[in-house]
């Protein structure tokens, strides 16, 4: 088999079990297909997830769901303002021996496993967001003296209210800037109601199989390293962020008015590796501008810091990102 | 692994694709060009009138620059703004460098390709190294030969139009090119323009021009092929007797120069001589004609005065501006305000030239002036001191006016800040009735320090409690307790002393590393 023999095979491998996990989710969630796009493909690319929506749109439902799909570690943790770092991470506790002693054992927290929905996460104080940082970044967690390097594939999905803000600690931007993707869900359509009916109120129980496990997802994304990055993706990719700070000649300008702060290179990281996704999906083996252009709003949205000008004029994230979009064009464009 | 040869099929394809969007771009920019080119007609029109015109109009008084004739003139007219916006376009094009991979860009665009063909001509470029790269190499080798055999769009570029203001232009080059014209066939004609064009001067000015040109010894210029072909009528003029033409003549060849000057020249002199007329006028006019040569003569005197007393030039400059600076001496503060007389200055010069007695007279001037600027400031001029306190009582609404830099805060700026926070009125700060304690004076006095000799404090045993302390709160712990706490801290403990960063023994049952 030569090797682009071989780069097919990974890439239809990869495209098969994306869609078999889809699927899958896709048994228990009604409609929503974007956010379920998105979830997954942070998740192939080896990110993590802000899911932002009102109550009971399914957030919880999708990445519960998504647990039993890919047969993975899940641990959820629901995060209220009295919740302390040690509640997450683990901590010293007194057992008891087989033998009838004592001993003080390190018991782990919900933080260790390979998916964590972390529900309503900015209910919980600064200081316990802040214990998600070290696990999001560097994979590991570190108590004490002890450190402890979590399992490959990990992924934090997280969700939001964007309603009630009382009583809550909006995520610090070092926090955010560690989602890959942020996510906005939205109501179902008419439609769509019919079928969240039809499985939620009738008697039959959706059963959700393991259509994969964690080997295979570590596999895939290392197919999605492996896609090719040509030098004007790279280029588009990099002059997109440079579009979202405010100082920045590429930036529009509604950006150097409304922003404050903007996208880190975290986000070109984000873009290139969305990218990758979105390449694979469309059958080629090179990440491409319209690849970067797809996954941008995800990926910068939540890396845009509004000033007060934007809030008081009711200025979005999505529309300076809008903006970016149409103001930045790919290397060696031609204009139509 | 895919070899070389491999890549020879999507590089070859790739190179006639480059070459193929390559073309299509020129083709693309020249319309473009030629559009652009074409809203710059009207003003290209302008140029041949122009041209012409100029030519023409040199023609009067030399040879002509225009050596066209009047249907080569109007050919050219016609063709020249053509061929400079054919011209400007073939640069615009020439000068368009058309990138290889936007050659690409531009049938992945057309095809929705995704980049797939630039992606391929890199890969291939820089040598595929990876198996994704190879891959995607071969991939664009279908969308290559179907690049190839599309039918590239007509770009339907608008039609070249000519912008609605610039209409005026091109009437005004046909004016420009009728007046070149006219200009060109009759010269005759237009000989007598620059006669016409130069004011008539008074006849006053005109006889003191002529007096001007019997003092100037210029030397003769040798008249011009064009002033030789004096028409009739002009010459028929100049030569009847008692006419003006033969006044003027007679006039020329009393002071020998003629029609040596040119009538640049002429309407030079007559106009700075009506400037000159005009100040006189301004002065004294209806005086004698003596009066009237005042004026010739003062430029010259000064270049006639100036290197006989160099240091006297020399001297007046720092006398005027200390007059301006100093202000307080009196012989400055008259010359400060005569400054602003021109005329009566012109005049004082004029004494001063008159003898040597008016200068002495000035340097004593100029030694009490020196010494009045070394003398100490009047005490009436003293201003009190700005006051810097930041206290409320201290405001007032005088603003530092000197503005000089030295001005403590204005009363503005102590009602803000710490100050505007404190009481509007002062309170005193004593008790009342209490007398102020006065100066206070510190003395020091050398003195060695001398030891003092203390008795040691021995130490004594407090002793036990003897009475009960009363109840202690104790806490339960079972014996397990106990152990496991005290096992686990010696464990620490023995972990410490050891140095050793291994976990201690008494954990790590489950979970964790």
């Amino acid at each position: 088999m030569t090797t682009a023999d071989d780069a097919r095979a990974r890439a239809a491998d990869f495209k098969a079990v994306f869609a078999r996990v889809k699927a899958e989710v896709g048994k228990m969630v009604v409609g929503q297909e974007h956010v379920v796009d998105g979830v997954l493909t942070a998740m192939m690319a080896g990110g993590h997830v802000l899911l932002e929506g009102v109550p009971g749109l399914g957030k919880t439902l999708l990445v519960r769901t998504l647990s039993e799909a890919v047969s993975l570690a899940f641990s959820r943790i629901q995060f209220t303002p009295d919740m302390m770092p040690a509640d997450i991470q683990g901590t010293m506790v007194l057992t008891e021996t087989a033998s009838g002693g004592h001993e003080l054992t390190f018991q782990q927290g919900p933080l260790i496993a390979n998916l964590i929905l972390a529900d309503e996460i900015n209910r919980a104080t600064p200081k316990t967001q802040s214990a998600l940082l070290e696990a999001m970044q560097e994979k590991q967690v570190t108590v004490g003296r002890r450190t402890i390097h979590l399992e490959e594939p990990y992924c934090v999905m997280a969700t939001q209210n964007p309603v009630e803000q009382e009583g809550t600690y909006p995520l610090p931007e070092a926090q955010l800037d560690r989602f890959l993707f942020k996510l906005i869900v939205g109501y179902p359509a008419e439609s769509e109601y019919h079928a969240i009916l039809d499985r939620t109120t009738g008697a039959d129980d959706v059963d959700i199989g393991h259509v994969t496990n964690g080997e295979e997802i570590r596999q895939l994304r290392s197919t999605v390293r492996a896609v090719a990055e040509p030098e004007a993706a790279r280029t588009f990719a990099i002059r997109l962020v440079l579009a979202t700070q405010p100082d920045s000649e590429l930036a529009p300008a509604s950006v150097s008015e409304c922003a404050s702060l903007g996208s880190s290179p975290r986000g070109v990281q984000g873009l290139i590796l969305g990218g990758k996704v979105q390449a694979l999906l469309d059958d080629r083996f090179a990440v491409s501008a319209d690849d970067i252009r797809a996954v941008a709003l995800p990926v910068l949205r939540h890396r845009i810091l509004l000033n007060f000008r934007a809030q008081a004029n009711n200025v979005s994230a999505d529309e300076l990102v809008e903006d970016v979009l149409k103001s930045v064009q790919p290397p060696h464009a031609i204009a139509a | 692994m895919v070899e070389a040869g491999d890549h020879e099929g999507p590089a070859g394809d790739l190179e006639r694709i480059v070459v193929r969007g390559r073309r299509q771009l020129r083709a693309w920019a020249a319309k473009e060009a030629f559009g652009k080119a074409f809203a710059h007609l009207f003003p290209a029109a302008l140029v041949v009138p122009c041209l012409a015109l100029i030519g023409n109009l040199i023609g009067l008084v030399g040879p002509s620059l225009w050596p066209f004739s009047t249907v080569t003139t109007v050919v050219l007219a016609l063709v020249a703004p053509f061929a400079i916006v054919a011209v400007y376009a073939l640069v615009v094009v020439l000068r368009e460098k058309t990138d290889r991979r936007v050659c690409l860009a531009l049938f992945d665009k057309l095809l929705d390709l995704r980049g797939r063909l630039q992606a391929a001509d890199e890969f291939l470029s820089r040598g595929p190294v990876g198996p994704f790269e190879h891959a995607a190499v071969e991939d664009a080798g279908p969308f290559a030969r179907q690049a190839l055999a599309a039918e590239l769009p007509r770009v339907r570029t608008p039609p070249p139009v000519l912008k609605a203001r610039r209409w005026p232009l091109g009437a005004v080059s046909a004016l420009l090119l009728g007046a070149a014209l006219l200009l060109g066939e009759a010269p005759s004609l237009a000989l007598d323009t620059p006669v016409a064009l130069v004011d008539e001067p008074p006849t006053e000015l005109l006889a003191l021009a002529e007096t001007v040109a019997e003092e100037e010894s210029e030397p003769p210029i040798p008249k011009e092929s064009s002033r030789r072909s004096l028409d009739g009528r002009r010459m028929a003029a100049l030569s009847e007797p008692g006419s003006e033409g033969e006044r003027d003549r007679a006039a020329r060849s009393q002071t020998g120069t003629g029609d040596t000057r040119s009538s640049f020249a002429k309407s030079s002199t007559a106009a700075s001589l009506a400037r000159q007329a005009g100040k006189a006028a301004a002065g004294a006019s209806g005086e004698g004609s003596s009066k009237k040569e005042e004026p010739r003569e003062r430029p010259a005197k000064p270049r006639r005065e100036n290197p006989s007393r160099p240091e006297e030039a020399k001297e007046e400059e720092p006398e005027t501006s200390k007059g301006v600076s100093g202000g307080t001496g009196r012989s400055s503060g008259s010359r400060t305000s005569s400054s602003d007389q021109p005329p009566a200055d012109d005049k004082a010069r004029n004494d001063e030239a008159e003898g040597d007695a008016t200068d002495d007279a000035e340097e004593e001037e100029d030694e009490e002036q020196k010494g009045a600027s070394t003398s100490k400031p009047m005490l009436n001029n003293r201003k009190a001191a700005v006051d810097r306190s930041l206290s409320p009582s201290g405001l007032s609404d005088q603003e530092n006016d000197q503005a000089n830099g030295r001005g403590g805060p204005s009363g503005l700026k102590k009602t803000r800040g710490v100050a505007a926070m404190l009481l509007g009125v002062p309170m005193p700060d004593h008790l009342r009735g209490k007398s102020n304690p006065g100066r206070i004076k510190v003395e020091r006095e050398r003195a060695d320090p001398e030891p003092k000799t203390s008795l040691a404090a021995d130490a004594t045993n407090r002793g036990s409690r003897q009475e009960s302390i009363g109840y202690l709160p104790h806490l339960a712990l079972a014996p397990w307790m106990q152990d496991t706490v005290r096992d686990y801290f010696l464990a620490e403990r023995a972990r410490d002393l050891a140095g050793s960063d291994s976990a201690p023994t008494t954990t790590n049952s489950s979970g964790g590393t």
